[in-house]
């Protein structure tokens, strides 16, 4: 449906006849503020991406060592905090994140405590910022979690299979992680990124609470159009929606051959 | 020798000591966020430096609680995550359990893509397809028509957290389980359940997070008649009405913090019944 509509030509959809034409993207592409959009949606994504999966790598790594050396059972239901951000809406997290890293947030205070900040107005901006470092700490504060929660069962169970091997073998930690685990817990690990990048790409709850009027994030700019533009207008909004289709099925296409093939864990 | 392995305890140590800060310091962060919310939704002062006096409040928690549609409001929003986590499984698992047993080829890697297309899409298209379907088959503006588009978006994660259990634990039973030839009931709930508790207890606690965070389906699907926390909350946030928004995310966080727990107590209590029969 929404392909069908983004093909149609504007004259057509005034005229409620049916036709096939390029011209919405015609009108897309030859406008500066779309592409401005599109490389500011794209390099957020790229960037959360890239640190949530960092960030969960290591706090993978952690819980691993926990488990080994201390009393990991022990320290379990405190990785429920780890958990935290998944407990809430996006709209929430961005409240929330709002709050903390405004000028005059809980960041700042505690800046200004330390000595660090003299007054609201030296703080950095953090929100609303044309640079989206608001957009991008809150979604990774909210996606490393995810991707975390998503492998963790996978870790374990590579762990109950090959940690007695490694031990015999005496593997250290990090060796015992980078090599054995990380390679088997990979698939898990690429395709949750992928999800988070396709989710953060179309998302618009986030960008429209702490990102800035322009640039736009793509799906803000397709709501937009759709909600403020004429009922003729909606064409546009869903060419918009399949550039966002393209941009997230070529990065599914990216993960799968990035993730390999999937092991079997006799556990 | 001694030196060696002193050596040695002191380096894993080290280890220990360099993973707990750091899962330390995650905890502490969410910590000092929970702890500003609870802060910003009794104190009277919104910003530093505090001009004035600085009181604490519970005016904004008691108009909240003690506003009779909030009740009527948290009960409806369980109610459908509820719903929406079992619907959930009960497509989810076979789904993912069908998906698995495919040859390697092009048709396994098409479901894939298939069942993963949810997420893909962007939120607006998804559920604007789904309404005017809804309103042609009569259950736009009802609970089944919340329940199913909630499932929609749930649905990939319930089949990607099965898929990963049934993969790494059941699959190689499987001749084992087709020699046994156990009737459908005593294979699900005896043997697939068990052995894909911690799967299920993924996707099951995800789809119900998920359904209470969902926004958007149940105001477009819902049409105003399904009332959600996310729709009462929404607007105060946008309006700027902090101490309000941080009373309601407050209360946001103890839900899903309950439905975790449940979920969690309940899949222990699975799998100890399945070490006890073993």
């Amino acid at each position: 449906m929404t392909l069908a509509s983004s093909f149609t030509s504007p004259a057509s959809a005034a005229g409620g006849g049916v036709g096939l034409s390029f011209d919405w993207y015609r009108i897309l592409f030859e406008d500066e503020g779309f592409w401005q959009s599109l490389m500011y949606t794209v390099g957020f994504s790229v960037i959360v991406t890239l640190f949530a999966l960092y960030l969960s790598v290591v706090l993978l790594k952690c819980i691993l060592t926990l488990t080994i050396k201390g009393n990991g059972e022990k320290l379990l239901p405190w990785l429920k905090w780890v958990e935290f951000p998944m407990l809430m809406p996006y709209v929430a997290s961005a409240f929330i994140l709002g709050l903390m890293l405004r000028p005059y947030g809980v960041v700042s205070a505690l800046g200004y405590f330390a000595g660090v900040v003299v007054e609201p107005e030296s703080f950095p901006l953090l929100v609303n910022d044309s640079y989206g470092i608001g957009v991008i700490l809150s979604y990774v504060w909210k996606t490393t979690p995810f991707i975390m929660v998503m492998n963790l069962p996978m870790m374990f169970k590579v762990h109950k299979t090959y940690g007695n091997q490694s031990r015999m073998l005496e593997l250290n930690d990090g060796n015992y992680f980078w090599n054995i685990v990380l390679p088997l817990v990979r698939k898990g690990l690429v395709i949750s990124a992928c999800i988070v990048f396709a989710f953060v790409l179309t998302a618009v709850e986030i960008p429209m609470f702490l990102g800035v009027t322009h640039p736009k994030a793509l799906g803000v700019l397709a709501l937009q159009i759709f909600q403020n533009g004429e009922f003729v207008d909606r064409p546009l909004a869903d060419a918009v929606n399949v550039i966002q289709m393209i941009l997230v099925a070529v990065s599914m296409a990216i993960g799968m051959l990035l993730s390999g093939r999937s092991y079997d864990i006799e556990g | 020798m001694i030196l060696k392995d002193d050596y040695k305890t002191n380096k894993r140590n080290k280890g220990l000591w360099k993973s707990i800060f750091i899962l330390g310091g995650v905890i502490g962060l969410n910590l000092v966020v929970l702890l500003s919310i609870l802060w910003f939704s009794v104190t009277t002062q919104m910003r530093w430096p505090y001009a004035g006096e600085v009181t604490v409040t519970f005016e904004t928690w008691q108009r909240v609680i003690g506003d009779p549609a909030f009740g009527l409001t948290l009960i409806h929003s369980a109610h459908v995550a509820v719903l929406t986590a079992l619907v959930t499984l009960c497509l989810g698992m076979p789904a993912a359990i069908g998906i698995s047993r495919m040859p390697e080829g092009l048709g396994k890697k098409m479901m894939e893509l298939l069942f993963m297309a949810p997420l893909v899409m962007p939120p607006t298209v998804v559920y604007f397809g789904l309404y005017r379907m809804f309103l042609r088959l009569g259950i736009g503006d009802t609970l089944m028509g919340v329940i199913i588009s909630h499932a929609v978006s749930t649905l990939p994660y319930m089949v990607w957290a099965c898929r990963l259990s049934y993969e790494s634990v059941v699959r190689q039973y499987e001749p084992l389980l087709r020699s046994m030839a156990l009737p459908l009931r005593q294979r699900v709930f005896r043997v697939l359940f068990p052995l894909m508790a911690s799967g299920v207890a993924t996707g099951t606690m995800l789809a119900m997070m998920i359904s209470l965070c969902q926004y958007l389906p149940t105001l477009i699907i819902g049409g105003g008649v399904i009332r959600s926390l996310t729709g009462v909350m929404f607007p105060y946030i946008l309006g700027g009405d902090i101490r309000t928004g941080a009373v309601y995310t407050i209360i946001f966080i103890m839900v899903s913090f309950m439905t975790m727990r449940m979920v969690d107590a309940f899949m222990r209590i699975v799998v100890q019944e399945d070490t006890c029969q073993n």
